[in-house]
């Protein structure tokens, strides 16, 4: 039986949430209420902050790239770039992130971004594993550290520099200034972790016992963290052979949750290691109900009999084998379903889009997922806790937002060229001024004409002049209207053209975006290759685990029947003598 | 990311001697560290990390590059669709919310409904921490205009709360932002609806 991974991310996805400043708190006159904005600079860096605060780190940094574009104080201001900063970490570009810190930090910035600077340098340095600069930038934070990363800093100050001691010394401290943070539970919890690293048990445990004061009557995520720790507890008693304190621990965590199923096998391994089997056998039958593809489950069945034997209960152990044996079997064969179900081509998105309702706590560890993989993913809970199927997982889901926004921007790229038509339809207005030239030309050559005809009814007869001059008023007037309307036509401005760079440019960006569209495909592939290569060998660990667990039931079953065969051969000669059931 | 976090596996030893500890003192009281042994989580599959690390690489520069072409891509439609001169942005913002939760939003322009939004949770929370909702881009001439926000959502004591405001506004040359703003007046304990152009 192992202890699976324990992972404790102090709140890492909002260590920046809370380093904004206030975008002013001054009030602006017009309004009857206080109001945040004071300039349109504000309401446009809004924007970014929109989707920041969603935790959309692509969206935000699109925001935060236009804005800057636009010369957006707000954006460009230190706070700003902190932000960046932060957002470029968050969204897995830290080699995009560390200029900009070098930056900030090169220019006369204020002591607590300055401070906040240093302390996500040196995270990043530590995250990339360049042990040394991280030293180097924890130690050049000083002064007074900004409350919302008090917690984080210290400890990871204790990280790079290798002594809990030192933080141990700050506990009180920390505690005094930041004890409702939701970061400071995690923060006890890692340091008794590191500290049991460097076997200060006394100190550890008395870290993890504040864990479980502190988040008493909690739910959700501190429920977790408190049965976590009481496990934790409860392992390190029984290191140290103390098993009453263990089977106390073990006795306050919950029966459901994230941790119910180690916490009621080492119940039981506890009620065994104290020789109280009764006690054993309610968590072993509780586990035993559930379901087949976790690893504890499949322990507790081979031990449930294997703990009727040691009480005598041979035919109970006997039946509880032949159970298990069959529903080994039964899982081996899930197994080979889940591979078929792994190999769907949808799957892995799938997988991702229902990552929230898969994850789901009760269903989770129900016999009833929720979703439709149910044959998929009970055998997936320990793999979850993985950083490598975590980090595939989230570069996936990553991939999938970037596909589904570059399939949004290739369905644009027709609006774009239909516009782009338009506007060079309108180009016929160049046509119509070519037009207005040439009649322009006429007109002049019409005057001269008309001056000439003028000359030419002086010398005709009277008669025929009343009729020409009827003639030429008419025309005169028509011409009139003519150089009216070709006068306002001439005097009109130039109408709005597309520059003529427009074309190739929007060509340009379409081909970046079925470019960008190929290259993430590709990479697509290869992470649904290696997602489905890590299930694979997890499934692979659970069969050859749960074969193992088979082979152990059969061989306990064989016993038990020849022991019974035995009994009974014996029992010949003994005839009439009586025996309990149980014992047949 | 994650780096903050450890990773701690505890490898439990099953043969316990049935020693127990003195209750005059707390267990853990000068118990030997030795005992209790640590190790690291047990290592993947060394390929599929190696894999995983090789992908890693080209899914940032990926990311790097999208995120450059969703900004020239942004600023190329804005050239098309919207000349400098006539461009309008109409946002949402909030500045308190203690007396309101926004549900929704519905925007008419001079007399005609232009823009909807139905706002999420997650939504919602970045509206009180800071975020400001871009809820409408178009383009405007100058001269006079006319807009009316109508908000719906949950008011004081949980209640089902609708209001409307409007403003009749003029547009010039330096003008290019409409807010609809929504606060609190602390007097009488009830949100309070403004539009305001920038």
């Amino acid at each position: 039986m192992r202890y699976r991974a324990l992972k404790v991310v102090l709140a890492s996805r909002f260590w920046l949430a809370a380093a904004l400043l206030p975008l002013s708190a001054t009030p602006a006159a017009v309004w009857a209420f206080s109001s945040n904005v004071n300039s349109a600079q504000e309401l446009e860096y809004g924007a970014v902050l929109f989707e920041y605060f969603q935790h959309d780190y692509f969206h935000a940094l699109v925001e935060q790239k236009y804005a800057e574009s636009l010369k957006n104080r707000s954006a460009l201001a230190n706070t700003g770039q902190l932000v960046k900063g932060g957002m470029l970490v968050s969204y897995g570009l830290p080699n995009k992130a560390e200029p900009v810190f070098d930056e900030l930090l090169s220019s006369n910035v204020s002591h607590e971004v300055g401070n906040r600077a240093w302390f996500y340098l040196a995270k990043l340095h530590y995250n990339k594993g360049d042990f040394a600069s991280a030293r180097d930038a924890v130690d050049r934070v000083e002064g007074p550290i900004p409350v919302d990363i008090l917690v984080d800093y210290h400890y990871l100050a204790t990280l790079v520099t290798g002594h809990p001691e030192r933080l141990a010394q700050k506990v009180s401290m920390i505690e005094a200034t930041a004890k409702n943070s939701p970061a400071f539970p995690y923060f006890l919890f890692n340091l008794a972790v590191s500290q049991v690293g460097r076997g200060d048990v006394a100190a550890a445990v008395k870290n993890l016992e504040r864990v479980t004061e502190s988040g008493a009557g909690g739910e959700g995520a501190t429920a977790a963290l408190v049965d976590r720790a009481r496990h934790g507890l409860a392992e390190l008693a029984m290191k140290a052979d103390r098993l009453s304190a263990a089977w106390g621990y073990l006795s306050e965590i919950r029966t459901s949750g994230l941790y119910s199923n180690r916490a009621l096998l080492s119940y039981a391994w506890a009620a065994i290691n104290r020789e109280q089997f009764t006690e054993a056998i309610p968590a072993l039958e509780l586990l035993a109900g559930r379901s087949i593809a976790i690893p504890e489950v499949q322990e507790a069945k081979v031990l449930l009999a294997h703990v009727y034997e040691e009480q005598g209960l041979y035919k109970r152990a006997l039946k509880r084998n032949i159970e298990a044996e069959k529903e080994f079997g039964e899982g081996v064969s899930l197994i080979d379903q889940a591979r078929r179900v792994i190999d769907g081509q949808d799957v892995p998105r799938e997988f991702i889009n229902n990552l929230e309702a898969i994850m789901d706590d009760t269903d989770w560890y129900a016999r009833h997922p929720s979703v439709d993989y149910e044959s998929l993913t009970p055998f997936l809970i320990d793999l979850m806790a993985s950083n490598a199927f975590n980090e595939t997982l989230t570069e996936l889901a990553d991939l999938y937002v970037i596909e589904e926004n570059l399939h949004y921007w290739a369905d644009q790229a027709e609006q774009h060229q239909a516009i782009l038509q338009s506007a060079e339809e309108k180009r016929f207005d160049q046509n119509m001024r070519e037009m207005l030239g040439r009649t322009d030309a006429i007109r002049q050559e019409l005057g001269e004409r008309w001056e000439e005809l003028e000359l030419y009814t002086l010398v005709v007869e009277e008669e025929e002049r009343e009729r020409l001059t009827a003639l030429m008023d008419t025309t005169r007037a028509d011409l009139s209207v003519l150089e009216q309307r070709l006068g306002r036509l001439q005097a009109l401005e130039d109408p709005y053209e597309q520059p003529d760079h427009y074309q190739p440019m929007v060509r340009e960006h379409h081909q970046r975006i079925e470019a960008l569209l190929a290259r993430t495909e590709n990479q697509i592939l290869a992470l649904e290759r290696v997602m489905r290569k890590l299930i694979k060998l997890e499934l692979d660990k659970h069969e050859e685990r749960m074969n193992y667990y088979a082979a152990q039931s059969r061989l306990a079953k064989a016993r038990l029947y020849d022991m019974a065969l035995l009994s009974l051969e014996q029992s010949v000669p003994a005839a009439g003598a009586t025996n309990s059931p149980e014992a047949q | 990311m994650a780096s903050c976090a450890l990773v701690l596996a505890l490898s439990i030893t099953q043969n316990h001697a049935a020693a127990e500890a003195t209750e005059s003192q707390h267990w853990a009281e000068g118990v030997d560290g030795d005992q209790v042994s640590t190790d690291q989580g047990a290592p993947e599959a060394d390929d599929a990390e190696a894999e995983l690390k090789r992908i890693s690489t080209y899914v940032r520069s990926l990311k790097s590059d999208v995120v450059d072409l969703n900004h020239d891509l942004k600023q190329m439609e804005e050239r098309i669709l919207y000349p400098s001169s006539t461009k309008y942005s109409v946002f949402v913002s909030f500045s308190s919310g203690q007396f309101f939760q926004l549900e929704s939003v519905k925007l008419k322009l001079n007399g005609k409904l232009v823009a909807t939004h139905i706002y999420s949770e997650k939504q919602q929370n970045a509206m009180l921490r800071g975020g400001i909702h871009r809820l409408y881009m178009t383009n405007l001439a100058d001269g006079d205009h006319s807009a009316t926000a109508f908000f719906t959502g949950i008011g004081p004591g949980g209640r089902s709360y609708k209001r409307a405001t409007n403003i009749e506004f003029e547009k010039d040359a330096n003008s290019s932002y409409l807010e609809l703003a929504i606060g609190d007046d602390a007097v009488k304990q009830e949100p309070v609806f403004a539009i305001k152009q920038w």
